[in-house]
């Protein structure tokens, strides 16, 4: 469930803490300013409402509800609707009685000595069948949280012989110190602890979602299910002016998208939680706060868990091959180039999608006959189901590498690759790592035996820039995936992963993203060979040209929906972009004009050929009829292009003029190239703008 | 017909191998490198029983040895572990050049099949067995693997395979028909072009070359960054005047006027310094005997020696 940030009243209605519970911080009663600040009421789309519905779904049977930390009780009317029985288990009287004088059976109970606690309970159970244990905004409080939740998970995992507590479930509502808001204020320098709240003054443990799994996990429960409390609006927005929390910030859209990208629960005010009693019990794995996150990718394996050990002794990569098994001779190739690396600090991931159990055999088998210096460094791993990016994700869930690297399975390596990659991590670490990349186009060729062969039939070539630019780079894919190297945290901490819903063009919608997070450093060396078929299974044969304009406006829409961080040095950038409005509104002017001059040329070249000046007007208009043909190219172009024909500068935005200027640029580079060009004073007007596009678009010094 | 006769017999047994490698001033690591890779291809190979012994046989023309003697020791008792009988390590005190190492090694060999092998390559753990497996045509002489990640564009017969001549960075040759020709003629040549002659011999005495593209290396190479070839240092000199020679030998007077033409003619010193040396040689007498008078097996197109596929010239 997600709230309108314009229910500000549920702020009130949303509290943080449930009861006065006395835990190791809190010693000696009840909560100092006394527990009548945290008496919230039952309402219907609050933290109450929803929780309740997600017990209603999963506790049917009946039973008694322990509710520890009760305070007032504001669930327990709900529970009496729904057929539960309910106690009330508090450290301070006052709610109690409040609850006692509704009807409800209470218990004075104190849970900082967990071992008293579960004596006086079964005191106070008394055989009875109890369906479960409640701790809504009680753990937070206790240093003692853990302790309680093991020997709760004792109880309910106790055998069937024991029926008062056998199969016991957990409810817990559990505030989270990760909500954006709460980071936002930490980047103020902030940590503004309040009475009630994301910050109560009595919060002595604070829970992201991910300590809050591995805790419970530890102690002994499964979840079952979540429904956790969305609040964009927490009680920590204040003031509400600063850009940081102001919900129409550009400062707050990017940050909270990054918070969002990391873990999904950036405004979770709370995790509401139902879990069962593990059985077996759930091994038990260290508790690590802020690293990495736990989301999994549609049924693929959830990531390692890394502590800070495991973390200093990675390897300096994980290259990702990407196969289907439907080329096992360029797989092998790939899987000699990086054998032959002589840089070894390395782990390969081969990740075979949907391929045939007969063909996954053979990939293992071929892996396994490479020197076990290599081999031992290749794991083979069988990803099922999902479009191009699946393998990718599920590679990264698995990547202990620092960098991480996509070599696909027709993909070459020079044997310095992976030593170059290394050399600029050392001087760059942590920016996305850039190589000079050729490409060379490739055939295949039936031989005897049924057996494929293919060979090359040009010589490599490097089409793609030196140097990186982002702008550039907004405006289409100029690198291959082969020469890039991601920071692996980029994923596994910053939570992106490559779009599974794009059919192609999930390596460029990546790299923007990690290019404008990371930066990019770049190398001039030549070390990976990027490998085209002619009329072979490569993605640009098997994707419709639609369906690539179609990704790519998705891509660009994307883009255009949040703010996008520049590197240092693009002030000038920028600059060029608002000349490029003027330019290509002269550009459009002046298309405008050669039609019209065109048509004016072709209606007075006739009956006027004998002259000189007609032949010559003629001409010109032949040649002038050529440049705007050259112009109307635009349509139906391939991915990567614009189509300008047909737009006027008044109908554009101004993120398009970069596209416009780009497509009327390149137009116009190959009109001037043209003979025509060469020929035709009108047109060589526009040259002169095209040249100053040319050096607005030079690479960057 | 003798050879031939003996070769059909050979191949209802298993062959036995031999690999050597000439080293000029490699680094250990990248020759311990490559002899784990061919180790590992060659013991694969074994132990799918498709060759019987084998041994590896490094010679060293550096002036100073490439390898300590406790690499030596050490590499021995790898290829040991990976099931090859022999490695023997000869540093020759002189630079006797590719051929001429080579010569020097193969004197006294054994073994059925010899595999050619520069240092500066990674074998697929493959290539033994497809190598072999070309072999199996008892009319195959010669066999060459495909290169990775620079491919060579020569072409060949997509159906037969056969290639006008074989890559000497990794050949697998008949040890028969190596020493039945004559081996390398380190004489004629000192670098490159040596195997383009010994194919083109091995081609005269009815031997096939051939080119088998699922056998591959991994050979060091490099790219400007506008994807240009880097050819090694010592490349443009020695396979100009190579050149020259080859052309020569195989009776192609008209390639070799058209060669001094062009080197005359180009802006590189190394092309008029080869065009002396070679003159040089011709007058003093220093040049092969004339072959292939009927140019049955020489192949000159523009001055490569078969039909490419592409040109790294382009």
């Amino acid at each position: 469930m997600q709230i309108d940030p314009a229910q500000k009243d549920l702020v009130q209605a949303s509290p943080t803490q449930g009861g006065a519970v006395q835990g190791g911080a809190v010693q000696g009663g009840a909560v100092q300013g006394g527990s009548s600040r945290y008496r919230f009421g039952y309402s219907e789309d609050s933290l109450y409402s929803q929780l309740m519905s997600l017990v209603e779904r999963h506790l049917t049977g009946g039973g008694l509800v322990v509710d520890i930390g009760c305070g007032w009780g504001a669930v327990a009317e709900r529970c009496r609707e729904i057929g539960l029985d309910y106690l009330g288990c508090d450290v301070d009287p006052e709610g109690l009685v409040d609850l006692s004088n509704r009807g409800f059976e209470t218990a004075l109970m104190d849970v900082s000595d967990v071992r008293s606690f579960v004596e006086l309970l079964h005191r106070q159970v008394k055989g009875r069948k109890v369906a479960a244990f409640f701790l809504l905004d009680v753990l937070e409080h206790l240093v003692t949280g853990k302790q309680l939740l093991m020997a709760l998970a004792t109880l309910a995992a106790a055998g069937p012989e024991t029926t008062t507590y056998h199969g016991a479930r957990l409810v817990m509502s559990v505030p989270n110190v990760a909500h954006y808001e709460l980071a936002a204020k930490l980047l103020m320098g902030r940590f503004d602890v309040t009475p009630s709240g994301l910050l109560d003054d009595t919060h002595v443990v604070f829970y992201t979602s991910r300590r809050l799994e591995e805790v419970t996990r530890r102690a002994g429960w499964m979840e079952l299910a979540r429904d956790d409390f969305v609040m964009y609006e927490s009680d920590q927005r204040f003031p509400p002016e600063a850009a940081m929390l102001a919900p129409s910030t550009p400062l707050r859209q990017f940050l909270a998208g990054i918070r969002q990208a990391a873990d999904g629960f950036a405004f979770v005010n709370q995790f509401v939680r139902i879990y069962t009693p593990a059985n077996p019990p759930v091994p038990a794995a260290p508790v690590t706060e802020g690293v990495g996150v736990s989301s999994d990718v549609g049924g693929l394996p959830s990531r390692p868990i890394l502590d800070k050990q495991s973390f200093t002794n990675q390897v300096f990569a994980t290259v990702l091959v990407r196969t289907t098994g439907s080329r096992m001779g360029t797989l092998h190739d790939t899987l000699l180039s990086l054998a032959a690396q002589s840089y070894d600090d390395f782990e390969v991931l081969v990740l075979c999608h949907n391929t045939p159990a007969q063909v996954f055999d053979a990939i293992s088998n071929l892996v396994s006959q490479f020197s076990p210096t290599f081999s031992n460094r290749v794991k083979v791993v069988a990803v099922s189901g999902g479009g191009r990016s699946r393998p990718l994700n599920a590679g990264i869930s698995l990547a202990k590498g620092r960098y991480t690297i996509i070599l696909d399975d027709d993909d070459l390596a020079f044997p310095g690759w992976m030593a170059e990659f290394h050399r600029l991590a050392d001087i760059w670490p942590g920016m996305v790592l850039r190589l000079g990349v050729a490409e060379q186009h490739m055939e295949d060729q039936p031989g005897p035996g049924g057996k494929l062969y293919y060979h090359a039939i040009s010589r490599p070539r490097c089409p793609y820039p030196k140097k990186f630019d982002l702008l550039s780079h907004l405006h289409e894919n100029r690198t291959p995936p082969c020469a890039l190297a991601y920071p692996t945290p980029f994923f596994q901490y910053l939570g992106f992963r490559f779009g599974e819903d794009l059919p192609v063009l999930e390596d460029w919608d990546i790299l923007v993203q990690a290019a404008e997070l990371c930066g990019v450093a770049d190398s001039m060396e030549v070390c990976t060979l990027y490998r085209h078929w002619n009329g072979g299974d490569q993605s640009t044969a098997i994707h419709a040209p639609a369906e690539w304009m179609e990704t790519r406006q998705e891509i660009l829409s994307r883009l255009e929906s949040r703010p996008i961080l520049l590197p240092p040095g693009y002030v000038r950038e920028v600059h060029k972009l608002d000349d490029l409005e003027r330019i290509c509104r002269r550009l459009h002017n002046e298309r405008t004009r050669l039609l019209a001059e065109v048509a004016k040329a072709r209606q007075q070249g006739v009956g006027v050929e004998d002259s000189a000046s007609g032949n010559a007007r003629a001409n010109q208009a032949a040649t002038l009829a050529s440049a705007v043909a050259g112009l109307d190219t635009t349509r139906g172009r391939p991915a990567g292009t614009v189509d300008i024909s047909g737009t006027t500068p008044q109908g554009l935005g101004y993120a398009s003029w970069a596209d416009v200027a780009a497509a009327l640029a390149a137009e116009l580079v190959q009109v001037k190239s043209s003979k025509g060009w060469r020929l035709t004073e009108p047109v060589r007007a526009a040259g002169k703008a095209a040249r100053r596009l040319a050096a607005l678009f030079a690479p960057r010094r | 017909m003798q050879n031939r006769v003996l070769e059909y017999y050979k191949v209802l047994q298993l062959p036995s191998m031999r690999v050597q490698v000439i080293l000029y001033s490699q680094p250990e690591d990248v020759v311990e490198s490559c002899i784990e890779s061919i180790s590992v291809s060659l013991g694969n190979a074994r132990s799918k029983r498709l060759i019987a012994g084998s041994s590896i046989i490094l010679g060293d023309c550096s002036g100073s040895p490439c390898l300590a003697n406790a690499t030596v020791e050490r590499m021995k008792e790898d290829a040991t572990a990976a099931g090859i009988d022999h490695l023997e390590y000869t540093h020759f005190g002189r630079n006797l050049g590719f051929g001429g190492g080579h010569n020097r090694l193969v004197e006294g060999a054994h073994e059925d099949l010899l595999l050619i092998l520069n240092p500066d390559t990674y074998s697929s753990p493959l290539l033994v067995e497809e190598m072999v497996s070309a072999c199996q045509d008892a009319s195959v002489g010669i066999v060459d693997a495909k290169q990775l990640p620079l491919e060579h564009p020569k072409s060949y017969d997509p159906v037969t395979m056969d290639t006008s001549w074989a890559l000497g960075a990794c050949m697998m040759i008949r040890t028969s028909v190596m020493t039945g020709i004559g081996g390398f003629d380190d004489k004629s040549f000192f670098l490159y072009c040596e195997d383009v002659d010994l194919s083109w011999r091995a081609r005269l005495h009815g031997w096939r070359v051939v080119h088998q593209p699922h056998a591959k290396i991994f050979h060091d190479k490099h790219l400007t960054g506008d994807g240009m070839f880097v050819p090694a240092e010592t490349e443009p000199e020695n396979s100009a005047e190579s050149s020259l020679v080859l052309a020569y030998k195989y009776s192609r007077d008209d390639i070799v006027d058209k060669m001094v033409d062009a080197f005359l003619h180009s802006p590189a010193h190394f092309h008029r310094k080869a065009v002396n040396r070679f003159n040089q040689r011709r007058l003093s007498g220093d040049l092969p005997a004339r072959i292939d008078q009927d140019h049955s097996v020489g192949q000159f197109v523009g001055f490569d020696f078969a039909e490419h596929n592409f040109s790294y010239a382009d």
